[in-house]
């Protein structure tokens, strides 16, 4: 009895201990959506949106090591219906950036991949607040809005870092891998 | 039912299986081996063939898994050949266990090592001078600008109309912008005359209060187009009564071919960063391939060892039905043609003699059985002939005579047959010396011919082969026995003809002369063809079936060999190979 309780204790902290390990890591996260919020201007809505960047000691060694990393925001403008029907997808939208560190310039270049503008700080701190801090971004236009019926918008940040095997991610994918997604947040398209 | 035997390895379609997974990950590997040349290729490609290879693994796994639990539950249970199954099996995948485990420590060793060459701490320090080298090239022209804006700042003092102003110092400069801006960071007034990926951006705080402190503040921007641009950013001094400082800000383009190099040292500087920072997956990814490939060659050779030992083993477990059946009582038990490799030949000689043996026993038996009888059967008849035969009248006297003839007669036909068997039965007791052989077949030739009054026989017979050694007795059985066998197999034909041949033999049948018997008889009936050298193998009505196994028992008696086939139009041709000396 004694035996079969001892083993069952050393299953138990093993197993908690594996769980803290892979929450420790998961609990990492370089990019968390803090808030969002619509409103409309000339037909059109828009969005503000705060995002906290935190990339820890690995991510910002990879940065500075000269991998590019992609950094994608994904818009859902959704119709939430009534009486359990299905929610509808009014809207889509993807905000590309790329970060990088140019170890010419010692600065870190931001480039806004659907504008195709660019521009570069000299601390990632910078460089990470301009990235968390996006505003006035076109979201949809007022047209495909019934203004009778409920609209959320959703968003989830991802961080990718390119040239990392493909492979080596997946065999990974319990730790940080520079290969990161957050979750949905929303917030309702107007009050 | 036991779920492993279900798994029958043997079956057609898994060996199919088996097949297309080895021949795929073969495929797969040497796809891996190419892209791994470019390790961009490698990367898009190793995840797929990864997992083919991944998959091939684990159903060879399995299958030896399934082999290996077999194995050894026949070893428990003791069967015949599972020890040497084993054995074999163990032997086989320990001689390639030890030379891959050697191989892939040692080719992870050098390939660790190889990698290690490539990010030399030497390059590294060589590829930052590099980079500090470019910069100190661009310090004079950022000085120059430098120099430029804050002679542009002094010259704006006093200025009313700013953007004019502007336009006109920026067109007799080689400033791309001028911007004048307030500490709050509002833009007072600007002039520009290119349209640039980068952002005109306003300078941050940080670069306000930089330029505060130190008077001037200059950077370098890039694009991703690798133009390269100066920023340099100075207060104005007594720009107006009013007391809000203001800054001037402005940007210049990098010498295009300054850009260009600068560009490539910094993109090679940041290729080798990335390889540095990869330099760990790349090794773990090399040495997953190379376990995976090694792990497949593995699994390969130990399932290729089992079955191999299996197969090899089979041919014995064919003889222990054999030798099982002839021992309880089955002389005529035949053994599973399992192959026609050495040990499935061996064992076939093996079971033939074991039947031989058999047989002889059994002739023997016969032989003392009935042989005990014929002595008094014939002398009571005999008797009985002698005390009767002259006090009956004429018709019972002729009846006794015919009955008396009769079992006299029969009695010398079994005593002729018991002989026959005893004489297959007989132990051999050769006495080898040289004779002439020629002379022997010659003269046996010339006895047939005499007793059955016929011309039967075409003798072309080498000369060379004039004396042989061996038991001149049993020579004669083996000839009497062959001719006779000939002459019976011809009876029915209009023109009977049996041609003898001999000849020497060379190369690996050196030592040897080959006896032909060719006869234009009715032939071998092919059901009996491979059986007529057993005994009691016979198509005739009458005949012990014992002069053909004889003659096979006395060829082999003297290291020789006999083989029978039918001829292509006609009768039948026997074969005998004897060597020319006895060995000692």
């Amino acid at each position: 009895m004694k035996n079969k309780t001892q083993k069952l204790e050393s299953l138990v902290g093993t197993t908690l201990l594996f769980l803290s390990f892979v929450t420790s890591n998961l609990l990492a996260q370089p990019a968390i959506p803090i808030k969002g919020e619509s409103f409309l201007q000339n037909g059109v809505y828009y969005s503000n949106i705060d995002i906290e960047f935190a990339f820890n000691k690995e991510y910002l060694e990879a940065l500075n090591s000269g991998l590019v990393f992609d950094i994608d925001l994904d818009f859902l403008v959704i119709n939430v219906r009534k009486r359990r029907l299905i929610n509808r997808e009014i809207g889509k939208l993807t905000q590309k950036y790329t970060l990088k560190y140019n170890a010419f310039t010692q600065r870190y270049t931001i480039l806004n991949v659907n504008t195709g503008r660019e521009i570069s700080y000299s601390t990632v701190a910078s460089a990470m607040q301009y990235l968390g801090s996006v505003r006035n971004l076109p979201t949809i236009d007022d047209s495909l809005i019934n203004i009778d019926q409920n609209y959320q918008v959703y968003l989830k940040v991802s961080t990718r870092a390119r040239g990392v095997p493909g492979w080596f991610k997946a065999l990974t994918f319990w730790r940080d891998n520079l290969d990161f997604v957050t979750e949905w947040i929303q917030w309702p398209l107007y009050d | 039912m036991d779920t492993m035997a279900t798994i029958r390895l043997n079956q057609k379609p898994a060996k199919t299986i088996i097949f297309c997974l080895i021949l795929l990950s073969a495929l797969s590997l040497f796809a891996l081996m190419v892209a791994s040349d470019s390790p961009d290729e490698f990367n898009r490609l190793q995840t797929p063939l990864i997992l083919i290879n991944s998959f091939s693994f684990l159903v060879l796994f399995v299958l030896v898994i399934v082999s290996g639990k077999k194995l050894i539950r026949d070893y428990k249970k003791s069967k015949l050949g599972a020890k040497l199954r084993l054995r074999m099996t163990l032997a086989f995948g320990g001689l390639s266990v030890v030379p891959a485990v050697v191989v892939f420590f040692f080719a992870t060793n050098f390939m660790n090592k190889g990698i290690d060459v490539w990010f030399d701490a030497e390059v590294e320090q060589g590829l930052s001078n590099a980079l500090t080298l470019g910069r100190s090239a661009l310090d004079e022209q950022i000085q120059k600008g430098l120099l430029i804006t804050t002679n542009i700042a002094l010259e704006l003092t006093g200025t009313e109309k700013l953007d004019q102003r502007l336009d006109q110092l920026r067109n007799n400069s080689l400033a791309m912008e001028l911007l004048v801006l307030n500490s709050e960071l509002q833009v007072i007034g600007s002039s520009t005359k290119r349209l640039s990926n980068i952002s005109s951006r306003l300078p941050s705080q940080a670069e306000i209060q930089q330029t505060k402190i130190q008077q001037s503040w200059a950077s370098l921007d890039s694009s991703t187009e690798g133009e390269y641009l100066i920023r340099v950013l100075v207060p104005i001094l007594g720009f107006s009564s009013n007391a809000t400082p203001l800054y001037l800000q402005s940007l210049f383009s990098v010498d295009p071919n300054l850009s260009k190099m600068a560009d490539s040292v910094e993109e090679t500087y940041a290729r080798y960063g990335r390889l540095t920072f990869l330099k760990t997956p790349l090794q773990y990814s090399y040495i997953f391939t190379l376990a995976l490939v090694v792990l497949l060659a593995l699994l390969l050779a130990i399932f290729g060892s089992i079955e191999f030992a299996e197969r090899l083993v089979k041919p014995i477990e064919s003889l222990e039905e054999g030798t099982r059946s002839l021992s309880a009582g089955d002389a005529a038990a035949q053994i599973p043609k399992s192959g026609d490799d050495e040990i499935s030949i061996l064992v076939s000689s093996f079971m033939r003699a074991q039947k031989e043996a058999a047989w002889s026993d059994v002739a023997r038996r016969m032989a003392h059985e009935i042989n005990n009888p014929l002595t008094p059967i014939q002398l009571s008849a005999e008797r009985i002939r002698n005390r009767y035969l002259p006090i009956l009248g004429n018709e019972d006297k002729t009846f006794l005579s015919n009955s008396t003839r009769t079992i006299i007669h029969q009695v010398e036909v079994l005593r002729d047959m018991v002989n026959a068997f005893g004489e297959f039965a007989k132990e051999p007791q050769l006495k080898f010396e040289r004779f002439d052989f020629n002379q022997m077949l010659r003269e046996t030739v010339a006895l047939f011919e005499e007793e059955k009054k016929a011309k039967y026989f075409k003798v072309l017979l080498n000369d060379n082969v004039l004396f042989l050694e061996g038991d001149i007795k049993r020579m004669r059985q083996i000839l009497n026995n062959i001719f006779k066998n000939a002459i019976d197999a011809t009876k029915d034909v209009s023109n009977p003809k049996i041609t003898i041949t001999s000849r020497l033999l060379k190369d690996d049948r050196k030592g040897y002369f080959e006896l032909k018997i060719i006869d234009n008889g009715h032939g071998f009936d092919p059901i009996f063809l491979k059986n007529a050298f057993q005994p009691y193998v016979t198509t005739k009505t009458k005949g012990t079936g014992l002069g053909l196994a004889i003659v096979k028992k006395l060829v082999h008696e003297h290291l020789g060999f006999v083989s029978a086939e039918n001829n292509r139009d006609q009768g039948a041709c026997l074969t005998i190979l004897l060597p020319i000396r006895q060995k000692k």
